[in-house]
């Protein structure tokens, strides 16, 4: 008697490549466990967007097209985080990009200035 | 009896470790080098607009610049030399 295992599909799932330890995945908002392959389960016909996460911040995202029947979407992880809006981190970065915009206008117009001079010596 | 100390002002040099420290003080101050103190925890994170953002508030300052000096060094000039 042969012994014939059938195995419910898997459905349609994505993976990481290059995922690091340490990190949650959470797939529309909602955190999802890997699958024995190591592929996380998508919902059906739907397009997804996929997260990685450790702790509060946003390490990677991705979007996951729709899929059907056990399609595996590949993803290779490229880390670029990104801070949740509403975080500490969130506002930090933002005040340091103002800041950033703030001196790189100043030095313009520091540059202005001396141009603005040099024609006005040039007008006599 | 009453017993007053002097004690000697604590006058403090601050040693400011050289002109590596200084300028790596000026640029934390302008923005160009993340300061962990007032950073985020990760670095400052930029995508496309702030990098059109950058470069418009660039061009903003040299017209704003340039336009103010130099009405301002016309006007000047004009009144000089109708004086």
């Amino acid at each position: 008697m042969s012994n014939v295992a059938v195995v419910a599909p898997a459905g349609q799932a994505v993976r990481v490549e290059g995922i690091p330890v340490g990190t949650t995945v959470l797939v529309n908002g909602q955190q999802v466990s890997a699958a024995q392959d190591g592929a996380y389960p998508v919902p059906r016909g739907q397009a997804s967007t996929l997260q990685v996460r450790r702790g509060n911040a946003i390490l990677f995202q991705a979007q996951v097209p729709a899929l059907e029947g056990n399609q595996v979407h590949n993803v290779r992880y490229v880390e670029s985080a990104r801070y949740e809006p509403g975080t500490a981190d969130f506002v930090r970065n933002q005040a340091a990009k103002g800041k950033l915009a703030m001196s790189l206008f100043g030095i313009g117009s520091v540059v202005g200035l001396a141009a603005a001079l040099a024609k006005l010596s040039r007008r006599g | 009896m009453s017993m007053v100390r002097l004690v000697p002002a604590a006058a403090g040099v601050e040693s400011d470790g050289g002109f590596e420290q200084m300028f790596d003080r000026m640029l934390k101050g302008f923005g160009f080098r993340n300061d962990p103190l007032t950073g985020p925890s990760r670095g400052v994170q930029h995508d496309a607009a702030d990098y059109a953002a950058y470069i418009g508030s660039s061009l903003a300052g040299i017209a704003v610049g340039f336009v103010s000096v130099y009405e301002l060094g016309k006007l000047v000039q004009d009144m000089l030399r109708d004086r």
